[in-house]
């Protein structure tokens, strides 16, 4: 690589930073799912046009698509119910129906998790490797990718009590999705920063077993570790 | 091939050099996947004006960095610090475990220094970018990017120092 000349250089680099620059210059190989569901993601918004690849209210193509935003739908009415019963009991606040629910959910999500309405599950458990089904990108995995964004852009802003009704959504209508496994991930996190810890745990524990070969279970593993903020 | 062909082909090429970009820029593993799919996004809007002819890591530096500066300012929040990292499980286990605690001291001494800056010393000291490509990725003048190399590293050594001792402590 080009070098810089020591005139316009702003000094050498310091002897206490050169090591870590050293280790820090090598780029580490990403583990094979990762990079599998990178190039998948990337190949599924190709379908998109260039302006947007990853619409929120991607067009439906088919009876099957149709059939799960009916369910998404109906899980909308749900939650619209839910909220309603929260205005009646205001003692029940943030999103502790939904919570209660997702509470109960940890033991169901082992591998012989109980499909309810996933349109293309045929009583199979999901797929541990959410990669290995790249190829066949359609509407519904734009669906399921543009729900479980907004999923995630709420954890990552820390309305975690935002997040539970899309990840419950997300596990309604796309119960054998590809992101399965990043939809327990951030049940993990949402629940953690909810404060419900034991049930984070259990989260944790469900999804040890069901992915344990998942990149994510490390950042799952130190999630239910770390100390409560 | 056509122009999307050509773009996921790069994307593909460079694919660890996208989330290890990423992650200096002070994204959190949790987010890598998405934002690898935002600069994936960006990228296929730009890829009619990159020049073949030029180096392609500083213009997908460029790309990320524009990407996590638009994330940083719609989120208005500091990301993350709480996960490990998932990305740097290579080397024997000796080996792997020291290089893994070098690099994450340098990613949480780099996410204590303000982005403009941070870019500049990772493209600069990390990607040993010559400083007039820098220049001309991030759109700022040479003298900018010198000043901000200065200041950046010197943050970066306290950082470092600080962190290296409250490891020490604890």
């Amino acid at each position: 690589m080009m070098g810089f000349s020591m005139s316009s250089n702003p000094g050498e680099i310091s002897s206490e930073l050169k090591p870590f620059f050293e280790v820090g210059r090598r780029v580490p190989p990403l583990p094979a799912t990762l990079r599998m569901r990178a190039l998948g993601r990337a190949r599924a918004s190709l379908a998109e046009p260039s302006e947007r690849a990853v619409s929120a209210y991607p067009r439906i193509r088919s009876f099957r698509f149709a059939l799960a935003f009916a369910v998404a739908g109906l899980s909308l009415v749900a939650l619209g119910a839910t909220a309603a019963l929260k205005l009646r009991h205001p003692k029940a606040r943030g999103a502790s129906s939904l919570d209660g629910r997702l509470q109960r959910r940890p033991a169901a999500l082992g591998p012989s998790a109980p499909v309810v309405h996933a349109p293309s599950s045929s009583g199979a458990p999901a797929p541990a490797d959410t990669a290995t089904q790249q190829g066949a990108e359609s509407a519904s995995d734009r669906a399921e990718v543009a729900l479980l964004h907004r999923a995630r852009a709420a954890v990552a802003a820390h309305r975690f009590a935002e997040a539970l009704p899309l990840l419950a959504q997300h596990e309604q209508v796309f119960a054998a999705g590809r992101l399965t496994e990043e939809r327990e991930a951030l049940r993990v996190k949402t629940l953690a920063g909810l404060g419900r810890r034991e049930a984070a745990r259990r989260a944790a524990s469900a999804f040890a077993e069901r992915f344990p070969k998942s990149p994510l279970l490390p950042v799952v593993e130190h999630v239910v570790r770390a100390p409560q903020r | 091939m056509s122009q999307d062909e050509a773009c996921l082909g790069a994307f593909q090429q460079e694919l660890e050099y996208i989330f290890y970009s990423l992650r200096r820029l002070g994204v959190p593993p949790f987010e890598l996947d998405d934002m690898a799919q935002n600069v994936f996004i960006a990228l296929r809007k730009a890829w009619g004006s990159y020049d073949p002819s030029r180096p392609l890591r500083p213009y997908l530096f460029g790309i990320a960095f524009r990407v996590v500066s638009v994330n940083r300012r719609r989120n208005r929040r500091e990301f993350f610090d709480e996960f490990v990292d998932v990305i740097d499980e290579s080397g024997t286990p000796d080996e792997a475990l020291q290089n893994k605690e070098t690099v994450g001291l340098l990613l949480a001494a780099l996410e204590k220094l303000p982005l403009a800056r941070r870019a500049v010393v990772v493209m600069h000291d990390l990607d040993e970018t010559p400083a007039s490509v820098i220049a001309a990725t991030l759109g700022i003048p040479l003298f900018t990017v010198y000043s901000r190399l200065r200041k950046g590293r010197a943050e970066l050594g306290v950082a470092l120092k600080r962190l290296t001792k409250q490891g020490a402590g604890e």
